[in-house]
């Protein structure tokens, strides 16, 4: 079984090849990234990918964590994410029975994925925090 | 003022001396602004004959002189021009500063007439690139540019100028920097405390083998002084990468030569024998370190120098220390340790090995058997005996490379200039002009192969015109040598699209474009050509033939290990 690993990249946005390198560090390193979520709050951008298990994954942050524009790049561990849709202004938490009849109907509701984690290994311009990958 | 103008002042501030470029409509707005500080003797540009050619020759002035070397084109063609030499520059870590013309706001992303996303090409290939947006920004992403392309890791950084931002007025043109604050630039952390110190010297002193490892970091740090200290003081012989080559004398008796894929037998027996090794700004690339097999199977100890933690960090090798920081600064604060520590080390048997190693090994180089062309090895022991301590050599890549990597001499920081990472065809001479502008009173000698010669030869046209005084040796075996090597010796001799015709006469070439140009047939000839350049101060081509199937050696097979090692001719039997 392949496990989904989920990031979190917090830097400044210059313009949208802020994103494309992000994006970019995972393709050089043959990375699949299975989803992204991601917003722009003044200009800092903040990205949460879920991306498989991979040999390189490890390189991947490191080479993230000292792209000029990126402040941190975290492993978030025990990560799990957690879906829910806006329905009648208001977030609704979306369990496994309701999951397929959301799906079939997705483009009607506004989605969000909320990243649930136990602890960080983080890197930032080659300090370390948090446990080891 | 306009933003040019904004630009040239910006420059002149930053202290850019020499920008090697191409003008077209896109920096046109830029070099028309450029003249009075040519004539006033500012700034001096360089007309390169192609764009690949300014990258690489900005990559060469860095390189020589520490400095970041500028290069410039105009958008679309000329920009994607630099492509080659960016990347060159990236895999290298040299600090080049590009600046590319964009065509006007109001046309990008239309397929405008020379338009081409020059960020989204080379956002990959460089250390950073930023597309200005604002004419004020110019300043500060000029700043910026400079100072992220030498801080830390050096590297190429690209800034895109829409050429509606060049000629747009600005009304206070007052050039004010802050102090540097990039949102998301650090400088690394320093990781060397005491503690972590004392743990490398307590393994630098127990060893029984130790062996120094140099790289281009500790020619970039310029550690020169503090590695052949610290080598006296360990009694440590010293291997180097190829990039590293010129970060301790080569003549240094300490010194054994250029390890990895093409490196010397007895540099490569040194490492796998070695039981601790130091290893100083380098970034154990796979040609270095071809198979990690080799280090995971021994119980060899590494202490591990590199100014970004993440260099040593990704190594899938067990490190013993890893010391961040700049090499220089780290050598010493281990030298200081060591010396209160006070040991005397007694390691005959370690060096009389090395050196029996270095004995065995020179039967199988230094052959000069008679036959068609000169000996590689021969003829730069003779270029090497011509040229004063201090010149400066760059090379193309092939076997002349190779050669280059193993017998030559490099003797002082940054005289050996060569394109290690990306292995880039074609730089040796646009290097060889950068290297020259950076140090005017130095030799500057291109030792070139014939294949990587043809790629960038017609800006020796520019040596000449911009009187820039180059020696160019064109080891000449009418081949694409390393990859006929490859087929012969790998491929069942299956030679393919490599060899080159017999009529291209090299001198004429010279010649043609207003150079001088020499025929070495023998190593006297090579001498007098040598002389006569220097003398006559002119740029010049020296041709020297080389045989056809002359091979690059010692070399490993393919994917091999560096217990692998060829070092004799497989095609003469035993």
């Amino acid at each position: 079984m392949t496990l989904e690993k989920v990031i979190r990249v917090i830097g400044y946005y210059s313009d949208a090849s802020y994103i494309e390198r992000v994006i970019a560090t995972f393709r050089k390193l043959l990375i699949d990234v299975e989803w992204i979520w991601g917003r722009r709050i003044n200009n800092v951008y903040e990205i949460y990918l879920g991306v498989k298990e991979h040999p390189n994954l490890k390189l991947a942050i490191l080479n993230l964590s000292k792209t000029v524009g990126v402040e941190s790049v975290e492993l978030l561990i025990d990560a799990k994410v957690e879906k829910y849709i806006y329905i009648n202004g208001d977030f609704k938490k979306i369990d496994k029975t309701t999951n397929e009849n959301i799906n079939n109907s997705i483009i009607k509701y506004f989605t969000i994925y909320i990243p649930i984690y136990t602890r960080v290994a983080g890197y930032r311009w080659g300090e370390k925090y948090g446990e080891d990958i | 003022m306009n933003g040019a103008k904004l630009a040239a002042e910006t420059l002149k501030k930053l202290g850019a001396r020499v920008i090697f470029g191409i003008p077209g409509l896109s920096n046109m707005t830029l070099y028309d602004t450029l003249v009075d500080y040519v004539r006033n003797g500012d700034i001096r540009l360089v007309l390169m004959r192609h764009e690949q050619g300014a990258a690489h020759a900005a990559d060469g002035y860095a390189r020589a002189s520490g400095k970041p070397g500028i290069c410039t084109a105009t958008s679309g063609p000329g920009a994607l021009n630099l492509v080659t030499g960016l990347a060159t520059a990236f895999w290298d870590s040299s600090p080049v500063v590009a600046l590319t013309g964009q065509v006007p706001r109001s046309s990008i992303g239309k397929m405008s007439f020379q338009e081409a996303d020059i960020p989204g090409v080379v956002q990959n290939i460089v250390k950073f690139v930023i597309q200005i947006k604002n004419v004020y920004d110019i300043p500060i992403w000029l700043r910026n540019a400079f100072y992220i392309a030498t801080e830390g890791r050096p590297g190429p950084v690209v800034v895109d100028i829409p050429r509606d931002l060049f000629n747009e007025k600005v009304v206070d043109g007052d050039i004010k920097f802050d102090e540097v604050d990039i949102k998301g630039f650090k400088k690394f952390p320093v990781y060397a405390d005491p503690m972590m110190i004392k743990k490398a010297v307590e393994i630098l002193v127990n060893a029984e083998k130790p062996l120094i490892l140099v790289g281009s970091g500790a020619v970039a740090s310029m550690a020169t002084d503090e590695i052949i200290i610290l080598a006296d003081m360990l009694i440590a012989p010293i291997v180097s990468t190829l990039l590293g080559k010129a970060a301790v004398p080569n003549d240094y008796p300490l010194y054994i030569g250029m390890m990895g894929y093409y490196g010397r037998a007895e540099a490569n027996t040194a490492f796998l024998e070695a039981d601790v090794v130091l290893v100083v700004g380098a970034r154990l690339s796979d040609r270095t370190i071809t198979s990690y097999k080799d280090i995971i199977d021994s119980k060899k100890k590494f202490i591990i120098i590199n100014i970004d933690p993440t260099d040593i960090e990704r190594l899938p090798i067990k490190v013993d220390v890893a010391l961040v920081g700049d090499a220089k600064e780290i050598l010493r604060r281990l030298i200081n340790a060591l010396m209160s520590v006070g040991v005397k080390f007694e390691r005959s048997n370690w060096i009389r090995r090395i050196y029996e190693f270095r004995d065995y090994y020179s039967q199988y180089y230094y052959v000069d058997e008679d036959g068609e062309g000169l000996k590689p090895w021969r003829a730069l022991k003779t270029i090497r005996g011509v040229l004063p301590r201090d010149a400066i050599v760059t090379t193309g890549v092939g076997q002349h490379q190779m050669w280059c990597g193993v017998f030559w001499e490099a003797l002082e920081p940054r005289t050996f200039i060569t394109s290690g990472g990306m292995g880039t065809m074609g730089f040796g001479l646009p290097a060889a002009i950068g290297a020259k502008m950076a140090q005017p009173n130095r030799i500057v000698m291109d030792l070139d192969g014939d294949g990587s010669f043809l790629m960038t030869m017609n800006n020796l046209s520019t040596a000449v015109d911009e009187y820039i005084p180059i020696i160019v040796a064109i080891f000449d075996n009418r081949t694409l040598g390393l990859v006929r090597q490859v087929q012969d010796l790998f491929f069942g001799g299956r030679i393919i699209s490599v060899d080159f015709g017999s009529t291209i006469d090299y001198i004429k070439i010279a010649e043609g474009l207003g150079a001088l140009g020499f025929n070495a047939e023998t190593y006297e000839d090579l001498v007098v050509a040598i002389k006569t350049s220097i003398k006559e101060n002119m740029p010049s081509v020296i041709r020297i033939p080389i045989k056809k199937d002359e091979l690059s050696l010692p070399t490993l097979p393919p994917g091999g290990s560096l217990r692998e090692m060829i070092i004799h001719d497989p095609r003469k039997g035993n």
